[in-house]
């Protein structure tokens, strides 16, 4: 009795729902497409270019002597955040030594700050049970000051005291060096 | 039953708008009141925790600064309090915050360049779908007021109605009784 209605009623409806599916299908689409092209570049920090934050403590590996950057002014620094429990950071111990080997022709220093309070001291031992005998602090605040989401993270801080470089996976000691003896022929050191 | 819904008494139609009404307005108050902090003058404790829960833990997934025991949450938490403590404005505080791990730290995200797309789509979504829905009772509306039946089916029922004898529907009903 009411077949008549059905009939013609249906399809309507049906295109009304297919355009809406599509409208709201391109909608998304554009989201996505917006988000992943608009996104911050995942290897990048807002502190380049900008004066490093302080890093200060005592040496846990050192008899507790005072370490802090500014005393470092005038030298490309490394400064590293790591932990002895993180594998990543166990596995790039290598290349900072031989960043610290070759370090000494341009007056380069490195200081790893621990990523937590409580695990300083082990990363001090880890440290220097691998011959790594550069100066590891426990700075907290320096955790918040450069950023730091993970681990193993690196800076490099020119003689001016401006962050330069930024490592979040890892660095690469010829990288450094070429980096470094760049920035040095061009005025920076 | 058409014929009384088409031609519903101007009262009528009063008393089911002033029952939209009542339920907007009671669900705005209730949001009203529910979105009022709990105390006029929070601690500083409750400012501090306030501002945390809008920074996400910079270590962490899911969790923000007031509700991890990251190191590094603490930290921010102890900074947020120490600022706050000293006078420093909270909008100033999030900015030092953003100006060092980027917009992705904050909870709620600007409303400028690309998070201003944010805050508009659920609005946008809201206004499509309340638009969609209003259409789509006018719909309905029209479809129950205009005669859903055919000549052909008034046809049909005139045939029934001869054949079976009956002068009235209440008098075949009678029968069937």
């Amino acid at each position: 009795m009411t077949a008549p209605t059905t009939v013609t009623a249906v399809p309507a409806r049906r295109r009304l729902v297919l355009w809406v599916a599509a409208g709201t299908g391109c909608v998304l689409a554009a989201l996505v497409t917006a988000f992943a092209f608009v996104g911050p570049p995942p290897d990048t920090t807002q502190l380049l270019g900008r004066p490093a934050p302080a890093v200060a403590g005592s040496n846990l590996g050192g008899g507790g002597r005072p370490v802090s950057l500014r005393n470092y002014a005038g030298r490309w620094v490394l400064v590293d955040f790591a932990a002895s429990w993180c594998v990543p950071c166990q596995q790039e111990l290598p290349k900072l030594q031989a960043f610290a080997r070759s370090a000494a022709r341009y007056h380069a220093a490195l200081i790893t700050v621990a990523e937590s309070p409580s695990d300083g001291p082990a990363l001090a031992r880890y440290m220097s049970a691998h011959g790594a005998h550069w100066p590891a602090v426990q700075d907290p605040q320096a955790v918040v000051s450069y950023g730091v989401t993970g681990i193993p993270t690196v800076f490099l801080v020119d003689p001016d005291g401006i962050i330069v470089g930024y490592y979040p996976s890892g660095v690469s000691p010829s990288g450094l060096d070429s980096f470094i003896r760049t920035a040095g022929a061009s005025g920076v050191s | 039953m058409r014929s009384a819904c088409s031609s519903r008494p101007p009262a009528s139609r009063l008393r089911r708008w002033a029952v939209w009404v009542v339920l907007v307005v009671a669900a705005a108050v209730a949001l009203a009141v529910g979105a009022q902090p709990a105390t006029a003058r929070p601690s500083l404790a409750q400012r501090t925790r306030a501002l945390a829960s809008e920074v996400r833990c910079p270590v962490c997934v899911g969790e923000t600064v007031a509700d991890s025991s990251a190191p590094a949450a603490v930290t921010l938490r102890d900074d947020i309090h120490r600022e706050l403590a000293a006078g420093e404005k909270p909008a100033a505080i999030l900015a030092g915050i953003e100006s060092v791990y980027g917009p992705g730290i904050l909870e709620k995200p600007r409303a400028t360049g690309i998070g201003l797309f944010l805050w508009l789509v659920p609005v946008l979504v809201a206004l499509a779908a309340g638009g969609g829905l209003a259409a789509a009772f006018a719909w309905w509306g029209r479809q129950r007021r205009s005669d859903p039946a055919s000549p052909g089916d008034h046809d049909l029922v005139a045939e029934f109605l001869r054949t079976a004898g009956a002068g009235t529907p209440r008098a075949a009903g009678e029968e069937g009784g």
